[in-house]
């Protein structure tokens, strides 16, 4: 059998497809299936020589339903393409299709349950929490450090994770869970997370106590004698609200319309400000 | 009219997913510099799209659901704000109930977009990659001109002139009550954050960057990206691990 093999081009024109298009036509029914179909259309075309029925054959196999995080789960697709050019030149047997898909289907989940914690959970937020504090101030270059940086760092993770899930293949997933590497990354952005997030509590959440009381002999400032015995209680225990609200199930839109009800009754009234 | 029609483009660019969009558009400090920019002020656009972006900081859409609507809360938020003439506080407020509004439009976008993967299956069996590949750039896209320029364009051409008529009318105690939300809301973002990073052999850190921020007003957020990391590397060096999260 004639062996036919993906060149370093064929990877990284699929690494571009996927970063640029992973959810361009996002939708409940398929999520990141079109993308997907999409990424593996020229492959099959070369792999299989142009071949209508075999590449028809692959392209429904990848529409179906698929769902992962895009950048740290890129490793996934990287491991389709590799699995799916070890099928067309394997004629054994060994890989078959629907292999490729109980791969596919058993790991999407976990890594997209990795992937969104380090990004959205950590990574994104840091970066972000930085760069607004300098926005704030009138800098209209830190909003383009934004853009450009996080395009860039997005880029960078999807390229790496994609062109290492197609190398390592099949066990990739597994080095990748067992060395103990997750486990470090998380306990590090942990730390350093949770840290940033204490003090962006206090920059950002500026809700204070503003009621005074007008006694015959002096003026009772509740907001001042407040921040005497703990500064910033106000924020912190109406950012703990919220978060207490969500762990006992609330969706994000109820405790935002909480909050908004929080504030301005608090606000109109006059305790808030 | 140019505005408007700038508004739209912008809105397409706004709503269109995928990380260039979503690192340059839709991010509301980036959205508030566009929209600042179309009006003739990029600076004041900025401010008001960053802190609009605070109460957002945990933001994250897993599998398509929408927290709440990042996109027009920065695109219409600052819009709002920059026509009415607000301060940036009682611009975060009003981000509120436009980006609920907004919420509604990416419901509508997901569920129209589904229509494509059964063009996609027809186009699969057939072995037409390239439709398929076409289909994905284009249909999204199409889309969002459907369910996000065309109410901006509509709320851009028409709206102007009455946010300012609405804003003037706002009785005090309205606008204090607005302050005061603006300066609350951050705490929801915040609190999206603690969800997703809560650990509670880790929490003691989050004690610390709090106690020191609270009692020194050191507030300069590179600061403590420093010390946590400076912190971190050194006991992870030392063998400190906090157990692996569970992972759904």
């Amino acid at each position: 059998m004639e062996q036919i093999r993906l060149t370093k081009k064929d990877v990284n024109k699929a690494v571009g497809w996927w970063w640029f298009t992973s959810h361009m036509t996002y939708n409940y029914q398929r999520l990141q299936a079109g993308p997907l179909a999409g990424m593996m259309g020229p492959i099959l075309n070369k792999l299989y020589k142009g071949d209508k029925e075999k590449v028809s054959e692959g392209l429904v196999r990848h529409m179906q339903y698929f769902n992962t995080e895009p950048r740290w789960g890129a490793i996934l697709p990287g491991m389709v393409v590799a699995l799916e050019e070890g099928m067309a030149n394997d004629a054994s047997g060994e890989i078959d299709g629907s292999m490729i898909t109980e791969i596919k289907t058993a790991l999407m989940g976990p890594l997209a349950g990795i992937g969104d914690t380090i990004w959205a959970g950590l990574i994104k937020p840091v970066i972000l929490s930085i760069i607004l504090s300098w926005a704030q101030e009138g800098n209209v270059w830190a909003a383009w450090l934004y853009g450009i940086g996080v395009t860039a760092l997005d880029f960078a993770v999807t390229y790496i994770m994609f062109t290492q899930g197609y190398k390592l293949g099949m066990d990739s997933i597994d080095k990748f869970l067992e060395g103990g590497f997750i486990a470090k990354v998380t306990t590090f952005l942990g730390i350093v997370g949770l840290f940033c997030l204490g003090a962006m509590i206090v920059k950002y959440v500026t809700i204070s106590a503003v009621l005074t009381l007008e006694m015959t002999t002096t003026t009772l400032d509740f907001g001042a004698i407040l921040n005497q015995i703990f500064p910033c209680s106000v924020p912190l225990a109406l950012t703990f609200l919220a978060y207490w609200l969500q762990v006992k199930g609330r969706s994000v839109t109820t405790v935002l319309l909480i909050l908004f009800v929080i504030g301005f009754a608090g606000g109109a009234i006059g305790f808030l400000g | 009219m140019v505005q408007a029609l700038l508004m739209a483009l912008l809105a397409l660019f706004n709503g269109t997913q995928g990380p260039t969009f979503w690192y340059f558009f839709r991010e509301p400090v980036m959205a508030g510099f566009w929209v600042g920019l179309i009006y003739g002020d990029p600076v004041m656009g900025t401010m008001i799209g960053a802190t609009i972006n605070v109460s957002y900081l945990g933001w994250i859409s897993a599998g398509g659901a929408n927290a709440s609507d990042l996109y027009w809360a920065g695109l219409l938020g600052t819009f709002v704000a920059i026509q009415g003439g607000m301060d940036i506080q009682q611009a975060v407020a009003f981000a509120v109930p436009v980006g609920l509004l907004g919420n509604y439009m990416h419901v509508a976008y997901m569920t129209i977009a589904s229509i494509w993967p059964v063009r996609m299956d027809k186009l699969a069996e057939k072995g037409n990659w390239k439709g398929i590949r076409r289909l994905q750039l284009l249909g999204g896209p199409s889309v969002v001109v459907l369910v996000r320029c065309i109410p901006v364009f509509v709320i851009a051409y028409f709206g102007s002139e009455y946010i300012q008529i609405l804003i003037d009318s706002l009785p005090t105690w309205a606008m204090n009550g607005l302050s005061a939300t603006g300066k609350l809301l951050p705490a929801l973002g915040m609190s999206m954050l603690m969800k997703f990073m809560w650990k509670k052999e880790l929490a003691i850190f989050f004690v610390l960057g709090f106690t020191v921020a609270a009692y020194s007003g050191m507030t300069d957020l590179l600061l403590y990206a420093i010390l946590g990391t400076v912190l971190a590397v050194v006991l992870l060096k030392l063998g400190f691990q906090a157990k692996p999260k569970e992972v759904e």
